[in-house]
């Protein structure tokens, strides 16, 4: 078992975002996680990296409960850019991911060069563009090389040729075996990357696998609109 | 771990240019003093030729002129020949009055009139007890000689109010022209605090931008391992050390540097340590030095504590910046609750006890503990807000 989410209840204050929800995971693959805005994707992931520690119910990643230690082991998470330092480098950034991992310096050019970020490694960070921070982000998430790996809207604001990169890179990682959960709200490119989708609906989280007649468009209008 | 503080350190040149900015200022108010001494020197020697050459003149057969010369003649033969002549001179117009020996200053120098000291007894009495000590160890005076001045002085001073600054000026004169000593006159000025404050506020912001919703760079290394408890511990830790560092390295180069001109001075030199019951006795300035290191690292402790409290309160570097220098101009009006720490923030005062004779209670031992027990709670206090809201993702709204 990748991941299992049993009977997750959590809410901020007043607002309930989930309500005994229930998600298992146990192939290896790239799943698309759709859901309108504020209905709690990027909560899910919070939780799921023990950066929101408030929850009920139970959760283990591959069959090991949820700890900063199994964070740490087994999962990869980008967040939004807000996490980055403007004050360093592409290269600081990636430098500082390897160091805290434990991995050889060797490995950041290759991942760099997979996401297009070397023309700019040695610039800081206050200089890019939203696009480029993306490609950053992406870049320190592949970097980890962790088997469960999160993306919050890894495709915002990525012009086509970015985002051609980034799909190569989550395709190739579904590829090699990881298991990839992409939260986004591109809904052709999810069609590009997956026919898995999770979804929330009504605080539950829910797993469907689309047909070869559906799409994620279709999916979305019918549960959301 | 290691690697995001060093960054933090390289991106934080703030330190190393309030560094630079001590040691100049330091070189730059020690050679003020220096040209002040010297320009001192000679309008004194200058005073003193005139004088002799008035009594010649004037014929006059009196102790005068023999005084005036033999002063010239002390003046030429250094510091140390002065000041014991000048201890003596001191000695003799408490003993009698002035003008009973020939071998003694004029009064302009002793600052003694036929009506008694110029100042008071009490200046008299510690400047005769500080020379004493000066001359009995062979410790380096300061030059010239004078009275040696308190917090007091002033309020003491019984004369025409209007006379009181030239008096002072030159009875009361005293430069700091030796290493050591200029680092003593500094600490008893806390000339320090503002630069350790500066260093504090800009270090400080990397409390605050961690968890500022526009950089959670927090979020980004909890996810990747780190303990922000010890992350923030051991940013502490670095911060205030290289803050005492930032200090303490300028203060050791501006001493190498002094040596060019002259000798450190002697760190057996008598400081006048204030009691409660407003009595004065001395300390060595090695001791007072001491006292007054460990009061600026515990205040650079506290400094970080404070700005982490706010930090976490306030998510916002600038804003935590601005509260936590209101807090410490707070030291300006709260100065007599011997258990807060604000009494304690004048360095300087509480080192040679005057700040806590005018509290009326305190010691340097309760100074030292309210300062680090009230850095232990605020410490304390960050990191519980920090755990508490670490549930939610640091989000205060919640
Ligand atoms: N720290 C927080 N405190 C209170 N409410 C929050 C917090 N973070 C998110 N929310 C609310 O929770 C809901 C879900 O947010 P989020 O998970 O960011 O949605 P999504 O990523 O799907 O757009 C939103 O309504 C949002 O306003
Ligand atoms: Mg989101």
């Amino acid at each position: 078992m990748i991941l299992e989410i049993k009977d997750l209840t959590f809410q901020f204050r007043r607002q309930p975002i989930f309500n005994h929800a229930q998600l298992s995971i146990t192939q290896p693959g790239i799943y698309a996680f759709v859901a309108p805005n504020g209905s709690g994707k990027t909560t899910l992931f919070n939780i799921l990296s023990g950066s929101l520690q408030h929850y009920q119910g139970s959760i283990t990643v591959m069959d090991a409960p949820l700890t900063p230690a199994v964070v740490y082991a087994q999962m990869a998470y980008m967040q939004d850019i807000s996490v980055l330092y403007p004050y360093l480098t592409a290269r600081e950034h990636l430098q500082l991911i390897a160091q805290l991992h434990h991995l050889p310096e060797e490995q950041i050019l290759p991942v760099a060069a997979a996401l297009q970020v070397t023309d700019f490694l040695d610039k800081r960070v206050r200089q890019y563009s939203l696009g480029m921070r993306q490609r950053l982000l992406v870049a320190m998430t592949f970097l980890v090389d962790a088997p469960l790996v999160l993306l919050d809207e890894p495709l915002n604001g990525l012009d086509p040729s970015s985002l051609k990169t980034v799909r190569q890179a989550i395709l190739q990682a579904g590829a090699a075996g990881k298991t990839i959960i992409v939260s986004s709200h591109n809904l052709d490119e999810v069609d590009r990357i997956t026919k898995e989708v999770i979804y929330i609906h009504d605080h539950q989280l829910q797993r469907t696998q689309l047909t070869e007649t559906e799409n994620a468009e279709g999916l979305y209008t019918r549960l959301f609109e | 771990m290691n690697k995001i503080l060093v960054f933090q350190l390289t991106h934080k040149r703030v330190i190393l240019l309030c560094s630079v900015a001590i040691t100049l200022i330091f070189a730059f108010l020690f050679a003020r003093e220096m040209s002040n001494g010297q320009e001192y020197l000679h309008t004194y020697q200058t005073t003193l030729t005139k004088a002799i050459a008035n009594e010649n003149k004037e014929k006059m057969k009196g102790p005068w002129l023999e005084r005036y010369q033999y002063e010239q003649a002390q003046l030429k033969d250094g510091a140390s020949a002065y000041a014991n002549a000048y201890l003596s001179s001191l000695k003799n117009s408490k003993n009698s009055g002035p003008g009973t020996s020939n071998r003694s200053f004029g009064t302009l120098a002793t600052g003694t009139t036929v009506s008694g000291p110029v100042f008071s007894q009490t200046e008299l009495t510690n400047s005769v007890q500080e020379l004493t000590i000066v001359t009995e160890k062979r410790l380096i005076p300061f030059f010239p000689a004078r009275q040696l001045r308190d917090e007091l002085t002033p309020e003491r001073y019984s004369g025409d109010p209007d006379q009181y600054a030239s008096i002072a000026r030159t009875a009361g004169a005293r430069f700091y022209t030796n290493g050591w000593y200029f680092i003593g006159h500094m600490l008893r000025n806390n000339w320090l605090l503002p630069l350790i404050l500066v260093i504090i506020l800009f270090y400080g912001t990397a409390f605050a931008s961690e968890l500022n919703q526009a950089h959670r760079h927090l979020s980004l290394l909890t996810v990747n391992g780190v303990d922000p408890h010890r992350l923030w511990l051991s940013r502490f830790a670095l911060g205030v050390l290289t803050t005492a560092a930032a200090v303490l390295v300028p203060v050791g180069l501006f001493l190498a540097g002094s040596l060019l001109f002259s000798p450190a001075g002697s760190l057996q030199y008598p400081i006048l340590l204030w009691h409660i019951d407003g009595s004065e006795t001395f300390i060595t300035l090695a001791a007072f030095l001491g006292r007054g290191a460990l009061l600026l690292f515990l205040v650079i402790m506290l400094g970080f504590a404070v700005d982490m409290l706010w930090s976490v309160l306030t998510r916002n570097a600038l804003l935590a910046a601005v509260l936590t220098a209101l807090t410490a101009g707070l030291g300006f009006f709260i100065q007599r609750t011997p258990w807060l720490p604000f009494p304690y923030l004048n360095v300087g005062a509480v080192s040679n006890g005057f700040a806590l004779y005018r509290m009326g209670s305190g010691s340097f031992a309760q100074a030292v503990l309210v300062l680090t027990l009230w850095s232990i709670v605020l410490l304390a206090g960050a990191l519980g807000l920090l755990q508490r809201n670490r549930r939610y993702g640091y989000d205060f709204r919640n």
